[in-house]
């Protein structure tokens, strides 16, 4: 943590010597270099994006959109400060500390409509509700949001959250830790992790899903896509362009899953068809319940999630949520 | 091969040579199977070689692809780690003050762990081919440092003495002595460096890439597929084996005076 921070604050001092213009470069072709760094391997909440640039809707929009996998330390936020990338894949939790620092980025389109993560233990655990979680071991990475989470979850369901013990696990294969007994449960995605376990390994498998306890918990976005604000000021019929095709990409996303899951694996054959096909129907229900309104972001939302941050001292510091997202890059009756 | 003596002895010094490796993999990848077989052991706890084997033909496309790309960082970084090995042990082993000024710091630049340098080098080159090139070559150096710098110091006094009092300058004892000398030394650091070159460049492609074992690696395991994360592993050793093996046989090439003393009696390194 406190190496990201040296690190965002060196940035925003290499920034404040940068020069203004953020304005992609057009190739030979005459398109517009774009490059866009996700936020973890290839997967099926990718698909949006994979199919409008195997459809060409990026090229038909004038940009060459470059996809860069960030490998095991992704650092998003800096990476678009820094102009390394155009877009990159965040979430709500990297970008609000991000522009509490200083660094100007902004989210300009959600990609999930509500936050599809689970709490997921082995049934044999006796794990069913909150409350249960006291006395049990969580294995995740050591967060804070982490641990702002499951407090809040399980004491507001009666539980007394001094009891959560906490096994910082890293890069680990969750049904190694299950059942093994290593911990007895972990912070998954439905639409991925989910399906795995549940679905492809029939692992009994017992879930919390944060959507079940809005009373306690905000729903925030995550992924989401971000931009740098520089971008925007420099050339926002690009970041235009770009959101309206991967718009494009994700209502073929929900209307064609199986186009979707072939997309991904053409461009990623190392991932496992089964999974992505499977996550990519899952999704194609979950991204959001209007597809006209792909990608629109809800200033209550992002209202709540940032109090929940800053209460939880994730965030330090102040953020106007009317700067950290924007939905007018989203095209008509967006 | 009727009448002739010499043509079966290579061979059957081949077959001694290769035979203790081939019987001790295969009993250790036997038990393996076994184990796996009797214990029932989920396939993402250990998958047994068998289910490694059979995860191969559906990716053989994608991985000859990573497998390319790895090979290609891995043997530029040797190339450039070579050379910079090379020449930085001819600096130290010429000038005594740059030996006191530059080895500690060389000795000490290997205690940085390469897993916290690579996401600096990501920022610093991107995400191209670059930081894996100089995540090799950073790791390829030091062998090649020590053990050239060894050889050249190494080097009978008197040779030196001899070919100067016969008139050679400074440049001629180096190209005619030194050199010579320390060139088995100069390869014997590069083998061992030949087998650290392709994790290395596995390790620089973890902070991101586009193509790679390191990625191909990363996305199995981020799809739960752990037969496949073995594929590439399996891949890897092959890789460096090879490799090695190649730079073995740059060395008989470039010190051919060194092997054939030897070939007579059947030894062999």
């Amino acid at each position: 943590m406190r190496r990201r921070m040296l690190a965002t604050a060196l940035i925003v001092v290499l920034l404040a010597g940068c020069a203004d213009n953020a304005k992609p470069k057009r190739g030979s072709n005459g398109r517009q270099q774009i490059t866009l760094l996700l936020d973890w391997t290839p997967n099926t909440n990718h698909s949006g994006i994979y199919l409008a640039k195997a459809k060409g809707w990026y090229q038909k929009a004038g940009l060459d959109v470059r996809i860069i996998e960030p490998g095991q330390d992704s650092n998003a936020t800096q990476m678009l400060a820094t102009g390394k990338a155009d877009f990159a894949i965040s979430t709500e939790e990297d970008v609000t500390p991000a522009i509490a620092q200083g660094l100007p980025v902004v989210s300009v389109g959600a990609i999930l409509q509500h936050n599809t993560s689970s709490l997921m233990a082995l049934r044999s655990s006796g794990i069913t509700r909150p409350r249960d979680l006291v006395g049990k071991k969580y294995g995740g990475f050591g967060g804070q949001l982490e641990k702002a989470l499951l407090q809040t979850l399980v004491s507001c369901d009666g539980g007394n959250p001094k009891g959560i013990k906490y096994v910082q696990v890293g890069d680990a294969d969750y049904r190694v830790g299950l059942t093994k007994h290593f911990y007895d449960y972990f912070w998954g995605f439905d639409g991925w992790e989910g399906i795995q376990l549940r679905d492809i390994d029939h692992l009994p498998l017992s879930r919390i899903p944060f959507a079940r306890y809005q009373k306690c918990l905000p729903d925030w976005y995550t992924p989401l896509i971000a931009t740098s604000q520089r971008l925007i000021d420099s050339d926002s019929a690009v970041v235009s362009k770009f959101m309206q095709a991967t718009k494009r990409g994700y209502q073929e996303a929900i209307a064609h899953p199986n186009e979707a899951a072939d997309t991904l694996m053409k461009a990623a054959p190392e991932l496992d068809r089964t999974l992505v096909t499977k996550s990519a129907d899952y999704l194609a229900s979950h991204y959001t319940d209007n597809p006209a309104k792909w990608g629109w972001q809800d200033k209550a939302v992002w209202t709540r999630m940032t109090a929940f941050l800053q209460k939880s001292k994730v965030l330090d510091g102040k953020v106007e949520v009317d700067k950290a997202f924007t939905n007018r890059f989203l095209g008509e009756s967006g | 091969m009727a009448g002739t003596v010499p043509a079966p002895r290579p061979m059957l010094r081949r077959v001694r040579r290769l035979l203790p490796p081939t019987v001790l993999l295969a009993a250790l990848v036997g038990s393996w199977q076994l184990v796996v077989d009797a214990r029932h052991l989920a396939p993402y706890l250990l998958p047994s070689p068998s289910r490694i084997v059979r995860a191969l033909p559906p990716v053989a496309g994608a991985l000859t692809n990573d497998a390319a790309t790895t090979t290609e960082e891995a043997v530029l970084g040797l190339l450039v780690g070579a050379a910079v090995g090379g020449l930085l042990a001819l600096a130290i082993a010429s000038f005594p003050l740059v030996r006191r000024a530059l080895y500690p710091l060389l000795v000490g630049s290997q205690t940085i762990p390469m897993i916290v340098l690579a996401p600096l080098l990501v920022l610093w080159f991107g995400y191209g081919l670059t930081p894996k090139v100089v995540v090799v070559a950073l790791i390829v150096f030091f062998p090649v440092v020590v053990s050239t710098v060894a050889g050249l110091t190494s080097v009978d006094a008197e040779m030196v003495d001899l070919v100067r009092s016969m008139g050679a300058g400074r440049t001629q004892i180096l190209r005619m002595v030194l050199i010579p000398a320390a060139v088995p030394a100069f390869f014997s650091g590069l083998r061992i460096s030949a087998a650290y070159a392709v994790a290395g460049a596995v390790v620089g492609e973890w902070v991101g890439a586009s193509s790679g074992l390191g990625l191909f690696i990363d996305r199995s395991k981020a799809s739960f597929r752990v037969d496949r994360v073995f594929v590439a592993v399996v891949l890897v050793a092959v890789l460096s084996m090879v490799l090695f093996g190649i730079v073995g046989l740059l060395a008989r090439i470039a010190s051919p005076w060194r092997y054939a003393a030897h070939s007579d009696n059947g030894v062999s390194t």
